[in-house]
């Protein structure tokens, strides 16, 4: 069905160019589709373009070929903040704002949210980051700050959460009870999840696994057995 | 790797280079400025001081001295650049026959000069029709004889006959007070009116006819030397040029003791000179040091701005192991190549700016250590303001210390020790302590060689802006670390509904957020206090022109040919709002001579502007109204009031000179009240009294002076009434423009002109650079932050609420601490220089054209940084959040 389909990607190619006048194709042809409650694990090494597929997947970059929609989810701008949400790789909590205001923010933004405190409060029982309410982001470790911006990007029950290494500072026995929570969440909200991973752990937890290699996607079937 | 460091910052970092650049570009540039005026200004204060003096010295020999031993003691005592002989004789009286009628006048002088004289002497002397190869005849003495060139005057000479000369022309004589003055009087003395009837012979023609008088009446003739000293051998400081000067005709006096007497008309001049140049010095110690100050607390602020990034980026070399040496070697690169670029872009914009803006012509030599001083400060304050602090996070911080961006931090000590407090008392005492002695920071007694200033007064404006400043950060910083009413009534109009959240990611910057209100306050005060002092001098030297000129226009008489008599005649005039006549007399308090005056208290103000300054103990309509009151009352100077110890309701004789007899007669005043000022008076003693009751204890009902007020234009009314008195030359008519002119022309005034308007054009460069560039560094170096709220869903319009509630709270607290700090600062600084001003003034001035210009440019500054923050795709987004 057309309007379970969160996201679809024709060929789509991205090139960056570089100071010295050449240009390096960081996609290739990417041709996907993810739907609605989907469970993706991304994979590849490093500078495969994983982070970058994500950033078109969640209209955060646009591709220099090829086309991305949204189905579902309506046009690029009408996105963020209530369909997709991110987990970026490196630190992303706004850090003014404590960790109460941080995991609120998106309902803030969105507007509409006459619980927002109390909703976030709730999310971060969830994730049994209570204590850490009225702590500042600098005040947290990696894997605390990872945990909190994965409960930001859950609160608002968005459609789709597009999340890059977010058990990378954390050890895996928390990984793994995080991983939990994560579903759970989702599973509730409806959400569809892609996780960028190279923890195989990780990425085998999940409902389908894409390979990325030099920019090309190995697989990009729906409903199909892990490469590996 | 210096080399790709500084490259790397210069493509990914410009902007933070930029501000430092800049806040060093605009600390070298106005230290250059003020340097450049400094050196120009000093080096020619005694020049400008005495350029429009005629004669230096003037040397009087006694009969039968020898005159060769006198002018060799003269080349001796000084260097000199022009020595002559004036010869003077009295006349019995002059004598012409023209048109059929003969007209004679009383006693009269009749000089010669030298060869070469009027060629180094050229201001004694103006031609006014004529050659100037024969007798001159001065412009009244030819009016009272009606005679021009071509005409003969019998000049009656002493115990011998009259001699006939032919008159070859007419001539004003600009400097006859100093020209006929009495060499050798003291210094009491009351003062004497040059000789009514001059006549000016060609020295041969002097000596035919004046030698067998001086064999008869040798008291009748003398010789002066005229002497112009070498002016640029004297020091450039008029008070040290007074004491050198003094020193030299003390030399000289010593010398030709008993053969010569010396006028010292140059030290006389430096004597009175030497406050406005102590003043001059003030001026620029008050205005233009807190310029630099804040030119300089900018760039540490601009750099301060972007010290967050500065740290996570030598954290992380460090994390990647470059050792201390090398992370202090590339802060050093960064920090000389903002300094240079500073240093050179700072000279080339005070050079073009003294060239072109302010035409300052210094001495080479002055304003090449100027450049080279304020270079070394820029390149000293680029040290300070980016390797102090990297040298300071390499021995302190640790890497995660250093991805801090936000912090609780600690109270800083200067908040727990009370600091901003204790300076604000402290200026406050020394306020104080400066008024109970009258506000006298310069002190420069009349005839006393010694002059001081009193530096310690200095400190009472800088405490209070060091301490206002502080006080400021603690204010702000407390309503905004607390997120209560206050914080969150300023953020709400700007970020509607989110102004919750905006006001809670504001109070957790509030450090940051009250260093950029602070450097604003501190731009905005300093603005604030320059335009309010220089505007308030401005509108008091229009007060002191009118009070000096007595009206805006005023005909001066004398009481054997008062302007009074003509007083119908000039009310008649087009242009006249007013017109009012006073009389003005000499009179005899114990042993002074002291001006007094006479008026109508009841009319004297519809032509000239009374304030209440002016007078001690009442308001004008209540002191002129006792006055009016009171038929023999009079009102006396402060200064006579203490050196006699009156008390009010005393009845003070004091002698006038009467009409019957030509002789002072002791007549009974009554005092009544204290005159600090008065039109035309001089300002230190004189007296005010009922015209109708001097006039009826004299006996001579003159009006010396008519007071005439304007509908607006004192030149042309000026005009008209000199053509109405064409008929009587002696009678001078003055308007406010030329006293204007003369108090502008003043050390103090032209000092104080070219001073407030290097500092009213940088106020305005610092203010717009304090709130918007300080806004701008702190945008850029949070770039990454406003990238999470875009990634995460925050629209343009929500991204610019946080933006225009930091931007509203830096500018709008700012802007009313800059202008409470900077009214206060400008009071403290007019009532410390009150010296400058005569009269003081009631209140202060504003400027508010060049007020509301500099808050136009701090707004316009504001939102620029904003508009640019606001900047910036998506795709940009994800590099920002990358960029960790």
């Amino acid at each position: 069905m057309t309007n379970d389909i969160l996201v679809e990607t024709g060929n789509v190619a991205k090139d960056y160019n570089l100071a010295d006048g050449t240009s390096v194709n960081v996609l290739i042809g990417i041709t996907c589709t993810i739907r609605a409650g989907d469970r993706l694990a991304l994979v590849g090494p490093s500078g495969s373009g994983k982070s970058t597929l994500m950033h078109i997947l969640g209209g955060l970059v646009e591709p220099t070929r090829g086309a991305v929609n949204w189905p579902a989810l309506g046009i690029r701008e009408q996105l963020q903040p209530s369909k997709v949400q991110f987990v970026f790789q490196s630190p992303s909590l706004f850090p003014a704002l404590n960790i109460a205001r941080n995991v609120a923010l998106p309902m803030v933004l969105a507007g509409g949210f006459t619980d927002s405190g109390s909703r976030a409060q709730q999310m971060l029982e969830r994730f049994g980051l209570a204590d850490l309410a009225e702590k500042l982001p600098e005040e947290l470790s990696g894997g605390q700050a990872q945990r909190v911006a994965m409960a930001r990007a859950l609160v608002i029950g968005p459609k789709l959460v597009l999340a890059d290494e977010p058990t990378g500072q954390l050890d895996s026995s928390t990984a793994n009870l995080f991983l939990e929570t994560v579903f759970e969440v989702a599973q509730a909200g409806g959400t569809a999840l892609l996780v960028a991973t190279h923890d195989s752990d990780i990425a085998g937890r999940m409902d389908q696994r894409w390979m990325l290699d030099r920019g090309v996607l190995k697989t990009s079937q729906h409903k199909l057995e892990s490469v590996s | 790797m210096n080399f790709y460091w500084i490259s790397g910052l210069a493509r990914h970092r410009i902007i933070r280079l930029a501000g430092a650049t800049f806040g060093v570009a605009i600390t070298v540039a106005l230290l250059a400025c003020l340097g450049f005026f400094l050196a120009s200004s000093s080096s020619s204060m005694t020049k400008r001081a005495i350029s429009g003096l005629p004669i230096d010295w003037q040397v009087e020999a006694i009969p039968g001295s020898n005159t060769k031993t006198i002018h060799d003691a003269i080349s001796k005592a000084a260097k000199t650049d022009a020595i002559h002989e004036v010869y003077y004789a009295k006349t019995t009286g002059l004598k012409a026959e023209t048109g059929g009628t003969v007209q004679t006048t009383g006693a009269g002088k009749i000089i010669a000069f030298d060869t070469g004289y009027l060629k180094d002497f050229p201001k004694e002397v103006r031609p006014l029709s004529g050659t100037p190869d024969g007798a001159l005849i001065a412009q009244q003495t030819a009016a009272n004889l009606h005679v021009g060139p071509g005409d003969k005057v019998i000049i009656n000479r002493e115990g011998l006959g009259p001699q006939t000369v032919t008159i070859s022309g007419v001539v004003d004589l600009p400097d006859a007070d100093s020209l006929f003055q009495a060499v050798g009087l003291p210094a009491q003395a009351a003062p004497q009116a040059p000789p009514d009837n001059v006549i000016i012979l060609p020295i041969a023609d002097w000596h035919r006819i004046f030698d067998p008088q001086q064999v008869v009446r040798p008291d009748t003739t003398r010789l002066q030397f005229h002497v112009r000293l070498n002016h640029e051998a004297l020091p450039a400081q008029p008070t040290k040029a007074y004491v050198e000067v003094a020193g030299a005709a003390k030399n000289l006096e010593v010398q030709v003791a008993g053969q010569a007497l010396v006028a010292n008309n140059l030290a006389a001049r430096l004597d009175a000179v030497r406050g406005d140049s102590l003043y001059a010095t003030v001026l620029f110690l008050f205005l233009g040091i807190p310029g630099v100050v804040l030119a300089a607390a900018l760039t540490m602020a601009a750099t301060a701005s972007g010290a967050g990034r500065r740290l996570l980026e030598q954290a992380l070399l460090r994390v990647r192991g470059a050792s201390t040496s090398r992370i202090l070697s590339l802060s050093a690169t960064e920090a000389v190549t903002t300094g240079l670029a500073g240093i050179v872009l700072g000279l080339a914009g005070a050079y073009l700016f003294a060239r072109w803006g302010l035409s300052i012509n210094g001495t080479a030599s002055g304003a090449v250590t100027s450049a080279f001083l304020a270079a070394l400060t820029g390149f000293a304050l680029a040290l300070a303001a980016v390797l102090l602090p990297a040298w300071l996070s390499t021995r302190q911080e640790t890497v995660s210390a250093a991805r801090r961006t936000v912090g609780r931090g600690s109270v800083p000590l200067w908040q727990r020790l009370w600091l901003d407090v204790i300076l604000l008392v402290a200026s406050g005492l020394l306020f104080w302590q400066s008024a109970s002695t009258g506000y006298q920071v310069v002190l420069a007694p009349e005839g006393v060689p010694a002059a001081s200033v009193d530096y310690k007064a200095f400190l009472t404006p800088a405490l209070f802006w060091v301490g206002s400043g502080l006080f400021i950060m603690r204010l702000a910083f407390t309503a905004i670390a607390a997120n209560g009413p206050i914080l969150k009534g300023l953020v709400s109009p700007f970020a509607g509904r989110l102004s919750e959240t905006a006001a809670a990611s504001l109070s957790r910057q509030a450090r940051r957020l009250t260093l950029g209100i602070a450097m604003t306050a501190l731009a905005v005060s300093f603005a604030t206090s320059t335009a309010i002092f220089n505007t308030t001098y401005n509108a008091q030297a229009r007060v002191d022109a009118e009070l000096t000129n007595g009206s805006d226009v005023t005909v001066f008489g004398t009481i054997a040919n008062p302007a009074g008599t003509h007083l119908e005649d000039l009310k008649k005039l087009p242009g006249v709002v007013a017109a009012e006549p006073m009389q003005h007399r000499f009179v005899y308090v114990g042993s002074d001579l002291q001006d007094i005056y006479g008026i109508n208290p009841n009319t004297i103000g519809s032509a000239t502007s009374l304030a209440d300054a002016y007078f001690t103990g009442g308001t004008v309509s209540a002191v002129l109204s006792s006055l009016a009151n009171t038929p023999n009352g009079v009102l006396v100077s402060e200064e006579t009031v203490n050196d006699f110890q009156l008390k009010h309701g005393d009845i003070v004789n004091l002698r006038l000179m009467s009409a019957s007899d030509n002789q002072y007669h002791a007549i009974p005043f009554k005092f009544v009240g204290i005159a600090r000022e008065f039109p035309t008076a001089p300002r230190d003693s004189f007296l005010v009294a009922n015209s109708e009751y001097i006039a009826k204890v004299t006996g001579n009902s003159a009006d010396e002076y008519v007071l005439m007020r304007s509908d607006g234009n004192p030149t042309a009314l000026a005009k008209a009434v000199r053509t109405t008195l064409a008929n009587n030359p002696a009678l001078q008519v003055k308007d406010v423009g030329m006293a204007t002119h003369i108090i502008g022309s003043s050390l103090t005034a032209v000092d104080l002109s070219s001073l407030t308007r290097i500092e009213l054009i940088f106020a305005v460069i610092l203010a717009a650079a304090a709130s918007g560039l300080v806004l701008a560094l702190g945008f850029n170096d949070r770039r990454r932050d406003f990238a999470i709220l875009t990634a995460i869903g925050a629209k343009p319009a929500q991204l610019s609420a946080f933006l225009w509630a930091e931007g509203a709270l830096v500018a709008v607290c700012g802007t009313i601490f800059g202008l409470v700090s900077g009214s206060v600062t400008a009071w403290m600084l007019v009532k410390l220089l009150t010296g400058v001003f005569d009269p003081p003034p009631e209140s202060l001035t504003v400027p508010w054209t060049y007020l509301a210009i500099v808050l136009s440019l701090l707004i316009a500054s504001v939102i620029l940084a904003i508009l640019n923050a606001g900047r910036g795709s998506r795709e940009s987004v994800v590099e920002a959040i990358r960029d960790f």
